[in-house]
């Protein structure tokens, strides 16, 4: 199963590198820069304006900038029809972050200002709606949370969506953020007869790239 | 391999909610009109006075001694539910989990154990906290748990897509049927009151102060609920010589890409979800007997949903109504109790009132079924479960001749 | 009042993260929905802390909602008439 399904484009982040197949973007240094600070560079430097960026908590914010470093120029979202293409994402510590962010503000009595928006943010597939509203992208959609880092179940579904024919291309990957802990890759999965380029990565060339990515340490 | 057209048929069905502890009676209240929305007892919110739930009335005590299981002392509320629901539609399907057959669990939740980490958190830094419950907290725990306390071992996953988790539980289960990976699987969810979802949803203003109106003009809102909504799924070949009580015959997931918790004017999501759900199960819209619509009692989502209807049956609509307004709104169990009552619209071929409707929606052209419909001629009956981040579900259950 | 909307403008662009957006940029009469910063209904629900947290003022109607959220100037006058 799923040897005709392959990786068009990938993209990766972890402690302020960012990889976009296998290459790794030459971004000014950042060591020591707060996770919403390198976003917002990476934002500011790499991707179109849109005003809703800023916001998103930082979750979504991580999955909306590997996501969108690969969606952007529209090539692969044209290519197919907006319900057939799918968007399967895995994570481990769901929304804890924002949780957290929350329950802040509701913890004390005398000054107690519940956040409508970032109540919002407190499902993990409101990333993949951030996703999805950006590129119009209408098809299935899943957020699976799994006790590790791990890319193999998303890949499964991602494959699966594709044999049974419920998608014809899928958007999919990890993304994971508590605090300044944080990892995301996101790859493109495309069935190999609908490529015309020639370049692309099977899903083993895949895992190999991404064992060499810096260390993500789970929050666990 | 995989295989698109094997037959998923329903085995076993479990339900524990305001309504009612077991299938029995719950089906004694849907047919009665009792809902179960009211003041709330045991959720000790500053609202208690005047936002009115769907609640469970037991302590978590209480809960655990029906649960009569030697672990249920570590389970928090929402795994409580669960496993009294999980356990009950097990049971109903006469599955031996030792007969050599793979039996998976795939059970949504959206708010883990919140109700207990709430309590917590507020003087974590300040006393001894106990922490008996904090590794609780995220959607899985519960799950794990439950599977436990069922010995449940081949499969195990949770799926936490805010309101539409449990119709995406029972497409998960079914494509693991489908594919091989396994030959029945218990599907669902459970989800429990928390401070966390009740102020999240106030402040979306989104929270009727009175027993909802879903699908009516004057509709302000929804109430949230707590519940759990289970069934066993089975291969054809699995179930053979059992009771079966239908057939799963299509189902769909879409994004509606439209706004994180509005959905679109014309209800895109949602027409797509049913369409294609439709398209899988190879019926055509007219065969459709009854809807069981996600029907929350906001504005935005019923108008939405109405419209998405409205166009996709072209004036050919099928009998429809909102049982969140019998149970509020269960959030990740919502999708899971709907399922289990389209099952029993077709097992008792009656069609379940949409309380407290008066006044037909200005913007549209459809109402829901206000009286019991007996004798409904059930064939066919569609579900819809939508959730936050534009995530829309369908899912179809067909009558077995 | 002059004064009022100005802090209102420095108050909505910091709790709504318009981060692009300066105070300059938003005129007392601009659309606030339906015009140039893009608001939508969770920005709406936003205000409506805003307004509570920062103004003592309660908005218990989201419909009165549309009326008082059209521009800075008609959210600066709702806020004088209801400290008053």
């Amino acid at each position: 199963m799923s040897s005709q399904n392959i990786i068009s484009n990938y993209s990766s982040i972890d402690q302020h590198q960012v990889i976009l197949n296998g290459n790794t973007l030459p971004l000014e240094d950042a060591t020591g820069q707060s996770f919403s600070n390198f976003a917002k560079s990476v934002y500011k430097g790499q991707l179109s304006k849109y005003s809703k960026f800023y916001k998103m908590d930082n979750l979504s914010k991580l999955a909306f900038l590997a996501s969108d470093l690969l969606l952007q120029d529209s090539v692969f979202t044209d290519k197919y029809p907006n319900d057939k293409i799918g968007v399967v994402l895995g994570n481990t510590s769901a929304t804890l972050d924002t949780d957290t962010t929350y329950f802040d503000s509701v913890k004390d009595r005398n000054n107690y200002f519940p956040s409508p928006a970032n109540f919002v943010y407190t499902l993990p597939n409101i990333m993949i709606g951030e996703i999805c509203i950006k590129h119009k992208i209408q098809g299935e959609n899943i957020c699976l949370v799994t006790e590790y880092n791990d890319l193999e179940p998303v890949l499964n579904y991602a494959n699966l969506l594709l044999d049974t024919n419920q998608c014809e291309a899928c958007v999919a990957g990890f993304v994971d953020l508590v605090g300044e802990q944080y990892s995301a890759t996101i790859v493109l999965i495309e069935k190999k007869s609908n490529l015309t380029e020639n370049t692309y990565f099977s899903q083993n060339q895949l895992r190999e790239l991404l064992a060499k990515r810096p260390a993500h340490k789970n929050v666990y | 391999m995989s295989n698109n057209q094997q037959k998923i048929v329903i085995t076993g069905i479990g339900t524990f909610s305001s309504i009612g502890k077991n299938v029995e009676e719950t089906l004694k209240n849907l047919i009665a009109g009792n809902a179960g929305i009211g003041k709330m007892e045991h959720l000790d919110s500053v609202y208690k006075d005047e936002i009115p739930v769907a609640e469970i009335k037991m302590t978590n005590e209480e809960l655990r001694a029906v649960c009569g299981h030697s672990e249920a002392h570590t389970l928090t509320r929402a795994a409580l539910i669960g496993l009294i629901g999980a356990k009950e539609a097990l049971e109903d399907s006469g599955i031996d989990l030792d007969d050599g057959l793979r039996t998976g669990f795939v059970s949504s939740n959206s708010v883990g154990g919140m109700d207990q980490t709430e309590m917590v958190y507020l003087n974590y830094f300040k006393e001894n906290p106990d922490v008996t419950f904090l590794d609780s907290n995220d959607c899985g725990a519960g799950t794990e748990k439950i599977a436990d306390c069922l010995g449940i071992k081949d499969y195990v996953t949770t799926i936490s897509t805010a309101c539409s988790s449990a119709a995406n539980a029972i497409m998960l289960g079914a494509r693991l049927i489908r594919n091989g990976v396994l030959d029945r699987v218990l599907v669902g969810g459970a989800d429990c009151l928390t401070k966390f979802t009740l102020n999240g949803f106030n402040t979306l203003m989104i929270l009727d102060r009175e027993p909802c109106r879903p699908m009516d003009d004057t509709r302000k809102g929804l109430n949230l609920g707590e519940g759990a909504g289970y069934l066993v799924i089975e291969s054809e070949n699995a179930a053979s010589g059992k009771h079966i009580y239908c057939e799963l015959t299509g189902y769909c997931n879409t994004n509606d890409a439209f706004h994180q918790t509005a959905s679109s004017p014309e209800g895109d999501g949602a027409y797509n979800a049913m369409k294609n759900a439709l398209a899988m199960s190879g019926l055509k819209p007219a065969q459709i007997d009854y809807i069981n619509v996600h029907g929350t009692g906001t504005a935005n989502n019923d108008l939405s949903e109405g419209r998405a209807i409205t166009r996709l049956f072209e004036g050919n609509i099928p009998r429809l109504s909102s049982t969140k307004s019998y149970t509020g709104h269960t959030l990740a169990a919502a999708g899971g109790l709907e399922a289990v009552f389209s099952v029993l619209a077709i097992q008792e071929n009656v069609i379940f009132p949409n309380l407290r409707f008066k006044n037909r929606i200005s913007e549209l052209t459809i109402e829901p079924v206000t009286q019991l419909v007996e004798e409904a001629g059930i064939n066919h009956v569609l579900s819809n479960s939508f959730g936050f981040g534009g995530n829309n579900s369908t899912v179809i259950f067909s009558k077995v001749n | 009042m002059e004064d009022l909307m100005t802090t209102l403008k420095g108050q909505i662009i910091e709790q709504l993260n318009l981060e692009d957006v300066a105070v300059a940029d938003i005129g007392n009469d601009d659309l606030l929905f339906g015009g140039e910063l893009d608001l939508d209904s969770i920005d709406a629900l936003e205000l409506i802390v805003l307004l509570e947290k920062q103004h003592g003022v309660k908005v218990e109607n989201p419909k009165e909602g549309k009326e008082i959220f059209k521009s800075i100037r008609t959210l600066a006058e709702f806020i004088s008439k209801h400290q008053n």
